[in-house]
């Protein structure tokens, strides 16, 4: 009798454990589910923070990129407690919709405790703007009938390369007042309805530009032309950002030159037998507040492209490729002097150009809203 | 004398197996309860983490208007699922109670997900009540009337999903619930 009941005891005791073990078990399940639940939550939290991050960094570096997975350094989330994150910043083509586009493609995975997120992000690799003020390869208020002399200028949009972008240029030409192809230039470019015409002589005449009414508002400073206040470009040269210069002396220009380079000369000043150097690139300012400097002979050093903006007061003798634009601001452009001998030397225009010498401008903003186009976001 | 320790002895080693066998019973009944809870908990976590997965989606990689159907119970939009290029569709329709006529709980509705023309296929376990809605740049609740014009539905910032999970069967004759309620904010509704 005793050991029987001995035995009921500890079989019910047992049966009563398990029971209560059973009972642990779903309460542990249920608060490790919230708790992976959670932890999953800031996962994705750290991997869409850190894209964040990185466009930032991406914004300020348009060239910057990571090949290979890279530790995001902790300091930039150390309040967040036991989490790694790890990241690329590769160039890659996506498709939307048929249309094959030149982008990057951001990733990031970020480990939170037992839970991982991946997120990416797709940025059109072509950021930046193309100022609405450049109409054309060469766009001016004044005349440019002897400025063009017997170039090729072609509007058309080329890529860095030099390879055409069909149906997506500018007018060859775009001037406030009458435009007649005195020198024979080779004229090019698209017409307003969006069709490509290559460079000839005689010109379509759908390329070219003349007489368009500004009503008033024709950019009258470098920043006008890109929506700037004034002073902004003066002073990202100053500060010397990615090379910018500024000089008063064009003597004093050290090379190559990139960023901002900004030339102030004094009123009436001309800048003659103006060397650029080896492949320059970005924004060329020569300019003044009365609209009075004037660039005379301009040329680089083994015929290497310019590649980029380039706003100035007036411009003649143009004797350099450019692969970009050309927008000058005075009204009193050369009317009398003739230009021979640069049938050698082309004016392409290029978005991508233009887009790559805006950046620098763009790159004073803070953050990355507004200044990189984000193509799809993968949370 | 012998005898009466025997009855006392007997009286304690019956009342420990009274205590016991009650004792087992409650657990029974706890157990019972908490495995229910958490069958209920694991549904609804489930269910927040593939609309969490798929509505963050929404419109990425796609162009145009990416809501293309917006109601209480319904929503289709557009993503690309697969980076290929080509806009993928995807769905949630609630269906009704007869959908589940087989369980015991008479309120739980089947959810469905649809990606593009494939079959349906049915997310949610002990779903009782679900519902969308929609919120614009300004944060405020836009009427479901409206989400009928593809102008209102670009305008669609935010998208909250309420749902409640109940168990399957109920215990003694209630269901206790699980109510989950979460504003899903896609970035790619935001990034223009």
């Amino acid at each position: 009798m005793g050991r029987a009941s001995l035995i009921i005891v500890l079989g019910a005791s047992l049966a009563l454990s398990v029971l209560n073990l059973q009972i642990n078990k779903s309460s542990e399940r249920a608060i490790e589910n919230m708790v992976a639940y959670y932890e999953a939550s800031i996962a994705r939290d750290l991997a869409n923070q850190s894209l964040g991050y990185l466009l930032t960094q991406l914004a300020d570096s348009a060239t910057w990129r990571v090949v290979r997975p890279a530790l995001l350094p902790s300091s930039v989330f150390a309040d967040v407690g036991p989490s790694t994150i790890l990241y690329t910043v590769r160039d890659t083509v996506v498709i939307i919709s048929g249309r094959r586009i030149d982008a990057i493609r951001m990733d990031v995975e970020a480990k939170y405790e037992k839970q991982t997120h991946h997120a990416a992000v797709y940025i059109d690799r072509n950021f930046g703007i193309v100022p609405p003020a450049v109409r054309g390869a060469m766009t001016a208020q004044g005349p440019l009938n002897q400025t063009v002399s017997d170039m090729l200028i072609d509007g058309r949009d080329h890529n860095l390369q030099g390879s055409i972008i069909a149906n997506a240029g500018v007018f060859s030409v775009s001037s406030a007042i009458a435009f007649t192809n005195l020198g024979t230039a080779r004229i090019g470019g698209t017409s307003e309805s969006g069709s490509d015409y290559p460079p000839s002589y005689p010109e379509n005449p759908a390329v070219v530009e003349q007489e368009y009414n500004w009503d008033g508002t024709f950019p009258n400073s470098p920043d006008n032309v890109l929506g700037l206040s004034d002073g902004t470009l003066k002073e990202i040269a100053k500060r010397g950002i990615n090379g910018s210069q500024y000089v008063t002396d064009p003597r004093k220009l050290k090379y190559p030159l990139s960023g901002v380079t900004y030339v102030e000369l004094p009123a009436g000043v001309t800048w003659r037998v103006a060397r650029l150097g080896t492949n320059p690139t970005g924004i060329l300012v020569v300019h003044n507040t009365s609209l009075s400097s004037r660039i005379d002979n301009i040329s680089t050093t083994r015929k290497t492209v310019f590649t980029g903006l380039i706003i100035a007061d007036n411009m003649f003798h143009i004797h350099l490729d450019v692969l970009g634009a050309i927008v000058l601001l005075s009204k009193n452009l050369e009317t009398v002097r003739e230009c021979r001998g640069n049938d050698d030397h082309r004016v392409r225009f290029s978005s991508e150009a233009i887009r790559r010498a805006i950046r620098i401008v763009q790159q004073e903003g803070s953050g990355w809203a507004g200044r990189i186009p984000v193509l799809g976001w993968k949370e | 004398m012998g005898t009466q320790w025997d009855y006392i002895g007997s009286l304690v080693i019956g009342g420990i197996v009274i205590v016991i066998v009650l004792s087992i019973s409650n657990t029974l009944t706890t157990t019972y309860h908490r495995t229910r809870d958490l069958i209920s908990q694991e549904a609804a976590l489930h269910l927040v983490r593939i609309l969490e997965h798929d509505l963050y989606k929404i419109g990425y990689l796609t162009p145009g208007v990416p809501v293309v159907e917006a109601d209480s119970t319904r929503l289709r939009f557009t993503l690309d699922v697969d980076e290929d290029g080509i806009p993928d569709t995807l769905g949630y329709v609630l269906g009704d109670t007869a959908g589940l006529s087989q369980t015991t709980n008479p309120l739980d509705k089947p959810l469905y997900r649809a990606l593009n023309n494939e079959e349906p296929v049915g997310v949610a376990i002990g779903l009782v009540d679900f519902s969308f809605a929609y919120f614009d740049t300004g944060g405020i609740r836009m009427e479901y009337d409206s989400l009928k014009a593809e102008r209102h539905r670009a305008t669609i910032r935010s998208i909250e999903v309420a749902f409640k999970v109940e168990p399957a069967e109920p215990i003694d004759t209630t269901y206790i619930p699980v109510v989950i309620r979460r504003l899903i904010r896609p970035r790619n509704l935001t990034l223009w």
